[in-house]
């Protein structure tokens, strides 16, 4: 098999998979860009990807990802400055939940945090991929999970209790 | 509580079936576009089993699984007299019917950043116990106790020091901490078993007469890391007792942000500065529970 034909099969295999991380987390216009630009990374480090490529993928995806929130955030300041209504919208980096509470939960983790409750969650990644994903020991990954929910938990019974105590409010 | 929060997010998953991703052409001609010609532009090694150092090293000593006491038996004559130690390494590494107690301090260093772990294990056999404090480079300590009959899991953490949570599957919260299928003194046995080792002579280390093996798994090598191949990993026994030392490395990981995955080098030394068996009896099958960790509520998570 040739460099072309490996590289065509870890896409057919993967892209699917990265495109739905991508879709989870920012909007569709850019999650095509995003795939592209992960499978450009793994291009060139055609003879680094792992035997078990999945984890490897989902890492330069989290990488990818986190760059364009960074390049997103730029340009929401640069727009500041010039136009401060425009710019007071945040860059995106969930897409709406059907579920308000738990989106706003979500948000107000920190993104390892994040990071860690949805690879698994949402991804399904076994804690061993999502260890490799992030680039972390399968040890700390399992600790880093277990106290990400802990907090979503916290999180998410303010979250609710905030929006109760609003809808009371607004109850005539 | 916590599989409340987990499988509410799962019903929160907002694309949950597999999307379409765009057809491999677009993409390849965006590659043919700015790279031009695959054969031309790729990098000289590609193999699907290239991999990641780390996993390359695991791959590794896993495919030497099949050729078991092949190793034992090519080091055992060689050398006209020269004492076959990696039979009396694996000796030395069989448990007993005790309580073996281990302590391993691994130094990892990376980008000029140094990480101390630090793991202490008591494992016994028939059936499989195990108990294990990991103290984290953080300074946080992670407590875990095992028993595969009945099938425990039991856990503590400095994170979390009001609940304990008891398992009656080997979960996979659980599993993270330490497996009791790779404890240290199970992955030692493996790399001394099953590992392709060369006996590279006696030596020293920090005044200590020792043997020097090279690990050196069948079809792998090193990676080159800024134009040099890294050295292969290399176990120390005492001279002696053969109980390991020290096992030191050098793998590449990626370390950083960057978009592009760049790898940064890992220098990790491991010391076992504690190995040894305990007698068997109600003294030493005591450090196989975990600790009484006062005000913890016990907690059950299926």
């Amino acid at each position: 098999m040739n460099a072309q034909q490996l590289f065509e099969a870890l896409y057919e295999q993967h892209a699917s998979a990265i495109k739905g991380y991508a879709l989870r987390r920012i909007d569709r216009a850019r999650a095509d860009d995003i795939v592209a630009e992960v499978f450009l990374v793994a291009w060139r480090r055609l003879d680094e990807i792992p035997a078990e490529p999945r984890p490897w993928l989902f890492g330069v995806a989290t990488r990818v990802l986190a760059n364009e929130r960074r390049r997103a955030a730029r340009q929401h300041a640069a727009l500041d400055r010039l136009e401060p209504a425009v710019a007071n919208v945040e860059p995106p980096e969930l897409p709406m939940l059907a579920n308000p509470p738990m989106g706003e939960a979500l948000r107000s983790l920190s993104d390892t945090d994040r990071e860690a409750l949805l690879l698994t969650a949402w991804e399904g990644l076994s804690h061993r991929e999502a260890a490799r994903a992030l680039g972390v020991r399968e040890a700390t990954f399992t600790v880093r999970l277990h106290r990400a929910k802990r907090r979503l938990g916290r999180a998410l019974e303010n979250s609710q209790s905030a929006t109760s105590q609003q809808a009371r409010l607004e109850t005539p | 509580m916590k599989s409340d929060v987990t499988d509410a997010l799962k019903r929160m998953n907002p694309v949950e079936s597999t999307p379409q991703a765009a057809p491999v052409e677009q993409l390849l001609l965006r590659l043919d576009q700015s790279a031009r010609a695959f054969d031309a532009a790729a990098p000289v090694a590609r193999t699907s089993t290239a991999g990641h150092p780390r996993i390359r090293l695991a791959a590794g000593f896993a495919a030497i699984i099949a050729g078991a006491a092949v190793a034992l038996v090519t080091l055992g004559p060689s050398g006209g007299g020269t004492p076959n130690v990696l039979a009396d390494v694996t000796r030395a590494l069989t448990p007993g019917s005790g309580v073996l107690h281990m302590v391993q301090v691994t130094e990892q260093m990376v980008a000029g950043q140094t990480r101390t772990t630090r793991v202490e294990t008591w494992t016994a056999q028939n059936p499989r116990r195990l108990r294990s404090i990991v103290t984290s480079p953080d300074g946080k300590t992670f407590e875990h106790a095992f028993t595969a009959s009945p099938l425990e899991n039991r856990r503590w953490s400095e994170e979390e020091p009001d609940v304990i949570l008891h398992e009656t599957s080997n979960g996979p919260l659980v599993k993270g901490a330490l497996t009791h299928e790779a404890t240290p003194d199970v992955t030692l046995r493996e790399l001394f078993n099953k590992g392709q080792l060369t006996l590279a002579g006696k030596t020293t280390l920090e005044g200590r007469a020792v043997w020097e093996l090279t690990v050196h798994p069948a079809n792998y090598a090193q990676p080159v890391f800024e134009g040099k191949q890294l050295p292969d990993p290399t176990m120390y026994v005492d001279a002696s007792t053969f109980i390991p030392v020290e096992l030191a490395s050098e793998s590449l990981i990626h370390a950083g942000e960057t978009v592009d995955g760049a790898l940064e080098l890992d220098t990790e030394t491991t010391r076992y500065t504690t190995y040894e068996e305990l007698p068997a009896g109600a003294q030493s099958e005591s450090l196989l529970k975990l600790r009484e960790h006062p005000g913890a509520v016990e907690k059950n998570e299926p």
